[in-house]
């Protein structure tokens, strides 16, 4: 790997990863058991170790120690939630910045005829419009609304408390996709009054891969598994069991991954104010640099810049600036509906995120590279 | 005594109720009980906390499946 890389693609996962956390995971291994199975020593220890991660990100999110579920990723997450909250013959509400995460498990659902899917407009600039735009589309017949809490493609952040608190009048369940805004933004679950939240936690929290985290409201009542297996508990029933969290959690934790996350989540640190700094400085000289064309911007996001230059192909231009040792995304993102509502659908966008240990002369450094392309 | 709960995460939950409350336990893994359909997990604690778990357990909506006494091992 290069000295000089310039790694700003923390959208996708973030790097490095948390040092502690990957040093407390791989210690773990020596002396991790299957969690929540036998009776040994190495078993139970595996237990109390999944159960204090759990613990606190009950404590963190407030949300019921049961109902932090762990998943092996964030689409996991949003499928099961999706799958356990909607009501079948209904309209499913979503946003038009959703992530394939959420828009293929729903689209898939509607061609099957099980649901109906609509979505509403966003504003860049006013959460009063967002805010409008949603209650004109929230009408009798939804019964769930999916929200991602920040655009992968370009960071905007969404009112999603004011968006939840409208969708809870009448009648709908919310499930937030939190995967960007997860160890930038804090979100308080139950206080918001939020069915179901999803966490990528190997992007902003900067944990392991295959320890996101899916976590039900105290008022959610999540039905149909997605997935059904060994639990641990109850062996002698044919059923998955009727309680949180073991009900979607069919199959063998990744207690490792878990032991890191908890780590992780000690490092978390809502006031990194340098991070969106930095954001700005690179969002103002991109407006200034000559053929260069910033997209999405709007009043409120995260360290997440989508851009285009001189007319290039993006994923063309993503590859050049790899050759130069720049780490970011060209292409569309897993983001369709992003796209297209901030007109870049035709060639796509290269997208820069930074993350909590970019530096100022990275940026400087990006800025120069870029401009001799 | 042997309280006997639905899952790990249940049990373990109950034991740190208990323990705010200067009530030691100890988790195991809990012998085969009708109400659990099989496996689960289980708070060991001396007899006389026992009725003062059950209110504690209750009070936080923690479902205690069954009480057991405890077999000594051989």
């Amino acid at each position: 790997m290069r000295s000089d890389l310039i790694y700003f693609d923390n959208a996708a996962t973030s790097f490095p990863r948390s040092r502690r956390a990957l040093d407390e995971m791989r210690r773990f291994y020596n002396y991790c058991g299957n969690a929540g199975r036998s009776g040994h020593s190495l078993s139970m220890n595996s237990g109390e170790a999944v159960f204090e991660c759990r613990r606190k990100l009950s404590d963190h999110y407030g949300c019921e120690t049961e109902r932090v579920v762990f998943v092996p990723s964030a689409t996991i997450g949003l499928n099961t939630a999706i799958r356990s909250l909607v009501r079948e013959g209904s309209t499913v509400l979503i946003s038009d910045l959703e992530h394939n995460a959420v828009l293929r498990p729903l689209a898939l659902m509607h061609s099957r005829a099980e649901i109906k899917l609509k979505t509403f407009k966003t504003d860049r600039f006013s959460d009063h419009k967002t805010l409008s735009s949603f209650k004109n589309e929230l009408c009798g017949d939804v019964s769930l609304v999916v929200v991602t809490h920040a655009s992968n493609l370009f960071g905007q952040v969404l009112p999603i408390e004011l968006i939840a608190k409208e969708a809870k009048a009448a009648g709908a369940s919310v499930i937030i996709d939190a995967a960007q805004s997860g160890g930038y933004l804090h979100l308080d679950v139950d206080d918001a009054g939020l069915d179901a939240v999803v966490l990528a936690t190997h992007k902003g929290i900067g944990a392991p891969f295959g320890c996101s985290v899916l976590m039900f409201g105290k008022n959610a009542s999540p039905r149909d598994t997605l997935i059904a297996g060994g639990t641990g508990s109850a062996s002698l029933s044919s059923n998955m069991p009727e309680g949180l969290p073991d009900r979607f959690e069919a199959g063998t934790l990744d207690a490792p991954a878990i032991v890191g996350l908890s780590y992780a989540m000690d490092e978390v640190d809502y006031n990194v104010y340098d991070v969106f700094s930095l954001a700005e400085y690179l969002r103002d000289e991109l407006r200034m640099m000559k053929g260069v064309e910033l997209h999405g911007e709007s009043a409120l996001a995260l360290p997440v810049i989508a851009f285009t230059k001189d007319g290039l192909d993006s994923e063309s231009l993503a590859a050049m600036l790899n050759e130069r040792g720049v780490c970011a995304r060209g292409g569309y993102h897993c983001a369709p509906l992003a796209h297209r509502a901030i007109g870049t659908i035709e060639h796509g966008a290269v997208r820069v995120s930074l993350g909590k240990h970019n530096t100022l002369d990275e940026c400087r450094r990006f800025i120069d590279i870029l401009n001799a392309i | 005594m042997i309280l006997v709960f639905s899952s790990i995460t249940y049990a373990l939950k109950a034991r740190d109720l208990l323990s705010r409350a200067s009530i030691s336990s100890e988790l195991i893994r809990s012998p085969r009980v009708r109400e659990i359909r099989g496996c689960g997990y289980g708070l060991k604690l001396q007899n006389d906390s026992v009725e003062s778990a059950k209110t504690i357990c209750s009070a936080s909506g923690i479902r205690i499946l069954s009480t057991l006494e405890d077999v000594k091992r051989r």
